[in-house]
């Protein structure tokens, strides 16, 4: 599976602004919703809510992963946002978020498997050196996912 | 070192929430753990190296832990993907 293949450009923003962890996942639904939309936003954002309860997505290194699943998608959506201004996310490690990779797939069982690879996927990327640093250095969709194409032929 | 075989029993897999808890478990003891599947070895010391196996459900794990309390880290990590995560009763 190629991920940039199945980002949107109009589900990436470089210049992503929140004032919060609320306000970022609202802003991230909101751009799903516009590049692969309708959504039914609300239920989504709660969604994702709720699974942060359990557990931060904020992996660390100022990287979040907010995630969820729900009825409310018929395929696994995946949108990324970087902020220029570094957002208080609850992280695990306590460190405000500058790169946003949102996943939302469908109850299917047939799309877990999809959903789990994406969300690997995304993880190897963001292991590769260099890789965040390269994407804080983008300026639009375009860059985002050519950054995106060129370190995923390094994993392979 | 040793070693256990297990299978993940959580309908969703070891996606981020499991993959935290892994890589938490992991601080709590000296030994260095490591999980397997078809092949791909990755550290539990951080969400990112653990999300990268895609772990689906049914899934074969084997996880391996070398350090002193090697047996200790390998039980509770034997314990927790045994207990799908406490997800086991979730859809």
């Amino acid at each position: 599976m190629r991920l940039a293949e199945r980002i949107s450009p109009a589900a990436i923003e470089c210049a992503f602004r929140a004032g919060g962890k609320q306000e970022a996942i609202a802003g991230l639904v909101g751009m799903l919703d516009r590049a692969y939309g309708p959504l039914d936003q609300r239920a989504i954002v709660r969604a994702v809510l709720n699974r942060e309860e359990l557990i931060s997505t904020g992996v660390g290194g100022g990287v979040a992963l907010p995630h969820a699943r729900s009825e409310a998608v018929r395929d696994v959506l995946v949108g990324v946002g970087i902020a220029p201004a570094a957002v208080d996310f609850d992280a695990q490690d306590g460190q405000a978020v500058r790169i946003f990779f949102m996943i939302v797939g469908p109850l299917d069982r047939m799309l877990q498997r999809t959903q789990l690879e994406v969300e690997a996927r995304i993880s190897m990327l963001l292991k590769s050196e260099g890789f965040g640093e390269a994407l804080l250095g983008c300026s639009g969709a375009e860059d985002v996912l050519a950054c995106i194409r060129s370190f995923e032929t390094g994993i392979g | 070192m040793v070693e256990r075989t297990v299978v993940v029993r959580n309908y969703t897999g070891v996606h981020a929430r499991p993959a935290s808890m892994l890589a938490e478990l992991a601080t709590r003891f000296q030994s260095r753990v490591w999980l397997v599947k078809d092949g791909q070895q990755v550290e539990c010391d951080s969400v990112l190296s653990v999300m990268q196996l895609a772990a689906v459900c049914d899934s074969t794990l084997v996880i391996r832990a070398d350090g002193s309390d090697e047996e200790e880290a390998a039980n509770a990590f034997e314990q927790l993907i045994n207990d799908g995560f406490g997800e086991l009763e979730k859809v």
